[in-house]
């Protein structure tokens, strides 16, 4: 009888332990499909090259009276990134991150994207009910001869809510992470047009009006990638 | 004739009291329940004809997070679920394939501030098509929130070998304040506005056991925002 009740309780224990030792830390996996964008395509043939940092990101931070978190985004940047460019150029020829553009013929720009930086918040810290990501992106367009027209930097943001009772936040904040990812490609998709650079070397004609009215705030990250460029 | 504006107050839930000496337990429950009272007020404003075939959809999305307070995605699926059914069902097109339809249009950095911006597009390339592909007749860009508007009481509960309970009265007041603005694509227009704000009270009071009674303010803006939105599309013309 008391065995039974000893066993009873180191089972209970046991669990409680799992579940507290679970919570300790958070891992979110963001893998998403991403839609092509709805534009009439550049008629250019573009040379993407995707570094290995990219690839591979993940952000592991601890904030303060929170649980660690860790979130991997390196699959999802890439689906993101080859699902918006199959839709803005006619062409696109994915090279190897040692390869040089000239190697492949007919290649007319190339861009070498990164994710410089990733934020975000959990309810506990902004005091909403709002998980939110923040993400900061790189986008360099080369000349097929590797010299440097533009670093175009882009920000994007994502938000969503945390549910009833505030459950399942791994599933919020990738939810906020996709919404990020999307909001970046949408930034890319509308604003390319007027990325520093990209009208006077790649755009001789005049484009149509998909392609040439940017987003609400791509003027900012426009003039601000100006700004760096200058300094 | 339009803009039409018509205003429906209610109370809900209070009406039980009305009938107090049915039975015991609820001559005993009633008091509580008046302190749960629901206030709901619901608003329509008409700026054109409406209707729906039958086989047109209406798509249900929130609003832009960088205009406005979009609403949370448990009161979209509510008012997705509850358009659906009824005498004055509609047809809801998955509001997740749609977006990725017209990506990057309707994402809340791109997405048309206001019905004005609806015929620019619907004149970009390929979006009236895939629009038509999927007969979609009316977006329903739904706003709002619940939040706690004041709150008060003491409710403490202790525990020890001989047993445990609560005692006191804990009491919140939420205000469920949710807009819906259809945009009617057939004629790229704004078809008009839908609003509805559920003030209610929920009591959690305490002799040992607590007995909690709480105000479902979001489901009751729910229920009557989806039931005035099918009123609005499916019902007739206005009069008057």
């Amino acid at each position: 009888m008391i065995k039974r009740l000893y066993n009873t309780v180191l089972k209970v224990f046991l669990l409680a332990s799992i579940l507290v030792f679970t919570g300790c830390s958070r891992s979110v996996d963001v893998a998403a499909d991403f839609p092509e964008p709805l534009l009439e395509p550049l008629p250019l043939t573009l040379g993407v090259r995707f570094p290995s940092d990219l690839a591979d990101f993940t952000h592991t931070e601890d904030p303060s009276l929170e649980p660690e978190w860790e979130i991997r985004l390196g699959e999802a940047n890439l689906r993101m990134f080859r699902a918006v460019f199959a839709g803005m150029f006619t062409n696109v020829v994915e090279l190897s991150p040692e390869s040089a553009a000239n190697a492949v013929a007919g290649i007319d720009l190339i861009i070498e994207p990164r994710l410089e930086e990733l934020e975000f918040s959990v309810p506990n810290q902004s005091g909403t009910d709002q998980y939110v990501v923040w993400l900061r992106y790189s986008l360099k367009i080369l000349l097929p001869d590797e010299q440097l027209v533009s670093d175009w930097r882009i920000t994007a943001y994502g938000q969503k809510d945390e549910g009833n009772l505030g459950m399942g936040s791994e599933d919020a904040m990738k939810a906020a992470a996709i919404k990020a990812l999307r909001d970046a490609g949408a930034n890319i998709a509308i604003g390319f047009a007027n990325a520093p650079g990209v009208k006077a070397q790649f755009l001789s004609e005049p484009l149509s009006s998909d392609t040439s009215e940017a987003p609400a705030n791509s003027t900012d990250t426009q003039n601000v990638a100006d700004v760096e460029n200058t300094i | 004739m339009w803009p039409m504006l018509k205003i429906r107050f209610k109370v809900l839930a209070c009406c039980l009291l009305a009938h107090p000496g049915r039975n015991a337990l609820f001559s005993l429950l009633a008091p509580l329940v008046l302190s749960s009272c629901m206030t709901a007020r619901v608003e329509e404003s008409k700026d054109a004809s409406t209707g729906i075939g039958t086989t047109e959809s209406v798509v249900v999305l929130a609003s832009s997070y960088h205009t406005s307070n979009p609403a949370e995605d448990a009161f979209l699926n509510c008012i997705t679920d509850k358009i659906q059914g009824g005498k004055r069902k509609m047809r809801v097109h998955p509001s997740a394939e749609f977006r990725d339809a017209l990506y990057p249009w309707l994402e809340p950095r791109t997405a048309p501030r206001n019905a004005e911006a609806l015929p620019a597009l619907l004149e970009r390339p390929g979006v009236s098509q895939r629009i038509r592909d999927r007969d979609i007749r009316y977006i329903i860009w739904i706003q709002g929130d619940t939040e706690r508007t004041s709150g008060g009481g003491s409710l403490s509960c202790a525990a020890g070998p001989g047993g445990g309970g609560c005692f006191g009265l804990a009491w919140w007041e939420n205000l469920s304040s949710y807009e819906a603005t259809i945009w009617d694509l057939d004629g790229g227009i704004r078809a008009g506005k839908v609003s509805t704000d559920v003030n209610g009270t929920s009591v959690i009071p305490a002799v040992v056991i607590p007995l909690p009674l709480i105000a479902r303010t979001r489901a009751a803006a729910c229920k009557g925002l989806a039931r005035q939105l099918q009123t609005f599309i499916v019902g007739q013309a206005p009069t008057g």
